[in-house]
């Protein structure tokens, strides 16, 4: 008992004294160490601006974005004239590292993908790609013109998304708060004006009682639905397109682009992976509107495999939901194509909220 | 065994990585460039040799060792991580770029084979001088071991050698001589499989041979 009592002193004490050692030897390496994780981090600043142009003060926060670059002016340091933020969002197969910088304006001045690892010859041409986000206003972010390696532009989209609700706390004072609320975004299914005003958001405006907008595609607004309405700021206007691009309860990638009242044709266009060709599915509605007595795919993202695709050749899997769908099963979730699966799920639930209108639903 | 002996054994009889085949996973995986070999038998040479002097002045007094005997496994494991800490945090404070390039792989000292085995082998028992020597013996014998593969792999696999830093010596034009390219393969993890076992291969054939000569000698 004393002799194991002994040997634990002897662990406890030897345990002391290399902590000693280890602690005395962290204050020695530890300030070179933080001195030159700051000097890496500047010369990827250099990247952009010459970092003797300005007195830097340098954040560094969790979440995906890790530093935050102010770049103050020289002679008056209470001024921000850019911040430069290094932000990371996941694409296909790795991180994407990106530096975007910030004029005091709020306009994007540069950005360039400074890390990745994405497929070669797919997901790599985000590197140098120009996305034409120069000049934009981060706050009002507007769809870019990405490659159509999705998964990889998404990233790279994500990473402006997350300096612009950032921005505000890096250029206090510099950004007015709106006084608004933003009460949500719907499909318009009113048959009249679904296909030029396909949305329709709902917002107060100070204490008064809600407006209902009615959005674009690009969720831009077109006009009022009550035009007796007051119109709202230019400012709000802007922040309303942005909140309704964020929410799940509509998609601008899944919409009806034509309706045949006469010939009861409905054609509902849905985007999945490929940004440049929608899905394109014509139904038939029967004569009081309310349900779907035949369909056709008339383009599709899925692709023919040499029959490997349980779905079968293209239009396997569009045909397969579709077919679900009208025969009352489950589209909620299907093995496979995750995007373009997606994409029909949207375009189904869209469906569906067409013919509960017509049959007197919501 | 004189202290000749004691050193040398390390390089060529007791080689721990030709011969025992101890500390193989960082061996394999660091192997790239002639660079991290060094680097990597740098920071072993200096957990190895302070670890074996450490232990053994703490069991050369019969009184300690009877006390340290019962949680020897421990206290050899404290003493071991603390070196590699400090080969750690000083790596990461003045030699970044080998620090970033052997990663994982200076933690993973701590649970080296070679490191434990001579503490537990050798320097538990051994005077303090003689258990210096032997770990600076098996220190270098292991750093000689990954220059060896290092060196066949980076020549094979990128058609250079990087010695340290910007210091490399470019030898494509002897690719470019022979009209063949570098051999990507070896630069990647079976590379380090195939150079060590054909490193290996040649050592048993060697050996083999010498057992041979001698037995035809003693008929």
């Amino acid at each position: 008992m004393k002799k194991g009592l002994i040997s634990g002193l002897v662990l406890l004490v030897i345990g002391l004294v290399c902590g000693a050692v280890l602690a005395g030897v962290n204050a020695f390496t530890r300030p070179v160490i933080l001195e030159n994780e700051l000097r890496a981090k500047l010369a990827i600043l250099s990247e952009f601006y010459n970092v003797d142009d300005y007195e830097v003060e340098l954040i560094e926060i969790q979440g995906p974005i890790d530093t935050v670059f102010l770049l103050r002016n020289k002679t008056n340091n209470t001024v921000i004239e850019k911040a430069v933020y290094s932000v990371r969002a996941r694409g296909y197969q790795s991180d994407i590292v990106m530096l975007i910088a910030v004029n005091s304006n709020l306009t994007i001045d540069q950005y360039k993908v400074v890390s990745q690892a994405e497929t070669t010859g797919i997901g790599d041409v985000i590197v140098g790609f120009d996305f034409g986000m120069s000049g934009q206003n981060v706050q009002n972010l507007d769809a870019f013109s990405g490659p159509t390696a999705r998964v990889s532009s998404d990233a790279v989209y994500q990473c402006f998304e997350f300096v612009r609700d950032r921005v505000a706390i890096d250029f206090a004072g510099s950004v007015p708060t709106l006084d608004y609320t933003f009460d949500g975004v719907v499909y318009n299914l009113d048959e009249a004006t679904l296909l030029t005003k396909p949305f329709i958001a709902t917002i107060t405006v100070g204490e008064n009682t809600p407006i209902e907008l009615y959005l674009a595609l690009d969720f831009s607004f077109v006009e009022l639905v009550n035009g007796t309405d007051p119109v709202p700021s230019n400012e709000i206007l802007a922040d309303v397109k942005l909140q309704a691009s964020q929410t799940t309860t509509v998609s601008r990638r899944t919409y009806i682009s034509a309706f045949d009242a006469v010939a009861k044709s409905l054609v509902v266009k849905t985007t999945g992976y490929n940004f440049d060709a929608a899905i394109t599915i014509t139904i038939t509605l029967n004569d009081s509107l309310d349900d779907v007595v035949s369909f056709s795919i008339t383009s599709a993202e899925s692709y023919s495999d040499g029959g490997y695709d349980t779905h079968g050749d293209a239009p396997g899997l569009e045909n397969y939901l579709m077919n679900r769908y009208i025969s009352d099963q489950s589209v909620d979730s299907v093995a496979g194509a995750t995007f373009s699966a997606n994409a029909m799920i949207r375009a189904t639930q869209l469906i569906e909220l067409f013919l509960n209108r017509e049959n007197g639903g919501a | 065994m004189n202290q000749k002996e004691n050193f040398l054994k390390g390089f060529i009889k007791e080689n721990p990585l030709f011969v025992t085949v101890l500390g193989t996973c960082p061996a394999l995986a660091i192997t790239t460039t002639v660079e991290n070999a060094l680097g990597m038998g740098i920071a072993v040479f200096f957990v190895l040799v302070l670890s074996n002097l450490i232990i053994s002045l703490l069991m050369v007094n019969p009184k300690m060792q009877e006390w340290i005997k019962p949680v020897r496994i421990p206290v050899f494991i404290v003493v071991i991580a603390t070196l590699v800490t400090v080969v750690e945090m000083v790596m990461h404070a003045f030699l970044t770029n080998l620090y970033e390039s052997l990663g994982v792989f200076i933690p993973l000292i701590v649970v080296n084979c070679i490191i434990l085995g001579r503490a537990e082998a050798f320097a538990s028992g051994n005077k303090p001088l003689d258990s210096i020597v032997d770990g600076a013996g098996m220190a270098l014998g292991y750093t000689f071991a990954l220059f060896l593969i290092s060196f066949f792999r980076e020549f094979l696999g990128n058609g250079s050698i990087t010695i340290w830093g910007e210091l490399k010596v470019n030898l494509i034009g002897l690719f470019d001589f022979l009209q063949i390219t570098p051999i990507d393969l070896f630069a990647k993890p079976v590379g380090a499989f195939l150079t060590f076992g054909f490193i290996l291969a040649v050592i048993a054939a060697i050996t083999n041979k010498k057992q041979e000569k001698a037995k035809a000698g003693v008929k």
